[in-house]
């Protein structure tokens, strides 16, 4: 019984879902606000000037150039691209609803949290054991390369506790045709009832491989996010 | 008694299979709609058209008094890659070598400990140094198994920096190395180590006081 709900929630899910383009943001110049709206731009000036204020790593994430943006005090350390950027927020909420205008305000997220984890391994040395190096210039051991040391998943999701789950993907993983798009619809479907992973915000963006994997393993622990969406 | 207790019971398991049944039946409609609510999602309009909502960030004057100004160093520990920018931008990008996350224990003696981990934060370049000179500490002879000399003059090593060093305090450096081919992969001890061109290109554009931003 419990399977065939789980199927009949898959298949509706892959039913109802649309085109994913029909829920894409907008980028560059021709989106930009013609008319500002001055509550939210004072509050966004508000909101990043109070985390550059800080002695801190924090991430913007900017709906109308589909950037996320790592600073540090203000300084803009490194900026990833999206290919594609989307949003989304519960509608029919099992859980506790989302109000789309609170979605659309600047907002601060803390305490966010990549999943799945990377994982760091140490290498420990006893000096009792320790050889002198080579005097020739051989090494006995080549350390990994960052890549090597820390694989990225081709998906990975950065989760805040207040709600938001930022999924980013690397370019290379999406797939085309009727079913892999069916398996992507049914994948997110199960995402979206699986109970641990009830998000009442969504963003997606799709970067190329490299620049995914880069942000994977540079993520600061406990990430603050700034969203700043159209 | 039993013989009227037996239909009574078969009864009662028909209803609370039925109760299970509608209970399971709605569970399965909630996450259909859970589902479905969750792929529809909210498509968000197009802000051109929509009149523009779209906020902008603090604005660069504002943060740039509280930011760097002018030059500024970036360092992704994790990926190993260094950046020089300023406020338009990237001005060059160079591999470099960051630490190894080693841990290295001293056996017997006082057992110490040490993490070669490059440290996150905002460090400004506190002095330049062209030919540095390495004085080296206790756990570079200890992870070569060699006993910590006594005289001074044991400890240094001419040439292991390369042609500069950019001091950033605590004894961690920017600098050269002897070892290019392992540019690109953790392998320091806490230090950051730049190839000969990049190290040039670097130290010609930063001086003391430049901050360096370690993440």
């Amino acid at each position: 019984m419990r399977a065939a709900a789980l199927g009949a929630a898959l298949i509706f899910g892959a039913a109802a879902a649309p085109p994913a383009a029909a829920q894409s943001v907008p980028g560059g110049a021709a989106s930009v606000a013609a008319q500002p709206a001055p509550v939210h731009q004072e509050a966004a000036r508000t909101a990043h000037l109070t985390l550059a204020g800080e002695d801190r790593l924090y991430l913007v994430l900017d709906a109308d150039t589909r950037t996320l943006t790592l600073y540090h005090g203000g300084a803009a350390l490194r900026t990833w691209t999206a290919g594609e950027m989307t949003v989304g927020a519960r509608r029919l909420p099992l859980g506790r609803g989302a109000a789309l205008d609170e979605w659309r305000a600047p907002r601060t997220w803390t305490g966010g949290e990549p999943a799945p984890r990377p994982r760091m391994e140490r290498r420990v040395i006893h000096s009792a054991t320790a050889t002198p190096p080579d005097p020739s210039g051989a090494v006995d051991w080549i350390p990994p390369t960052p890549e090597e040391a820390v694989p990225a998943p081709a998906r990975f999701v950065l989760r805040f506790p207040d709600g938001l789950g930022l999924e980013v993907v690397a370019a290379d993983a999406l797939r085309y045709g009727f079913v892999a798009r069916v398996g992507d619809v049914a994948r997110r479907a199960w995402g979206a009832v699986r109970p641990w992973s009830w998000d009442r915000y969504r963003v997606r963006l799709v970067l190329p491989a490299a620049e995914a994997g880069a942000l994977y393993r540079g993520l600061p622990p406990d990430v603050t996010l700034l969203t700043l969406l159209p | 008694m039993a013989a009227l207790a037996a239909p009574a019971g078969a009864t009662g398991a028909r209803s609370r299979g039925r109760a299970r049944g509608v209970t399971l039946a709605g569970l399965a409609l909630a996450l259909c709609l859970g589902s479905a609510s969750w792929v529809l999602g909210v498509p968000m309009e197009d802000v051109a058209s929509e009149g523009g909502t779209a906020p902008d960030p603090a604005s660069p004057k504002a943060l740039r008094s509280l930011g760097a100004r002018g030059a500024y160093v970036v360092i992704d520990r994790t990926n190993n890659r260094l950046w020089l920018r300023n406020a338009d931008g990237v001005v060059f990008e160079a591999p470099v070598s960051t630490g190894s996350n080693t841990v290295l224990v001293e056996s017997g003696g006082e057992g110490r400990t040490w993490t070669f981990e490059t440290p996150r934060g905002r460090f400004p370049v506190l002095r330049e140094r062209a030919r540095p000179v390495w004085v080296k500490p206790d756990w570079a002879f200890l992870e070569e198994g060699r006993p910590v000399p006594t005289s001074f003059a044991e400890r240094v090593e001419k040439g292991a920096l390369g042609e500069w060093a950019l001091d950033l305090g605590d004894g961690y450096m920017i600098h050269g190395t002897l070892y290019e081919r392992l540019i690109g992969r953790p392998v320091t001890h806490g230090c950051v180590r730049v190839g000969r061109d990049d190290l040039r290109r670097l130290v010609a554009a930063v001086g003391p006081g430049t901050p360096v931003y370690i993440f």
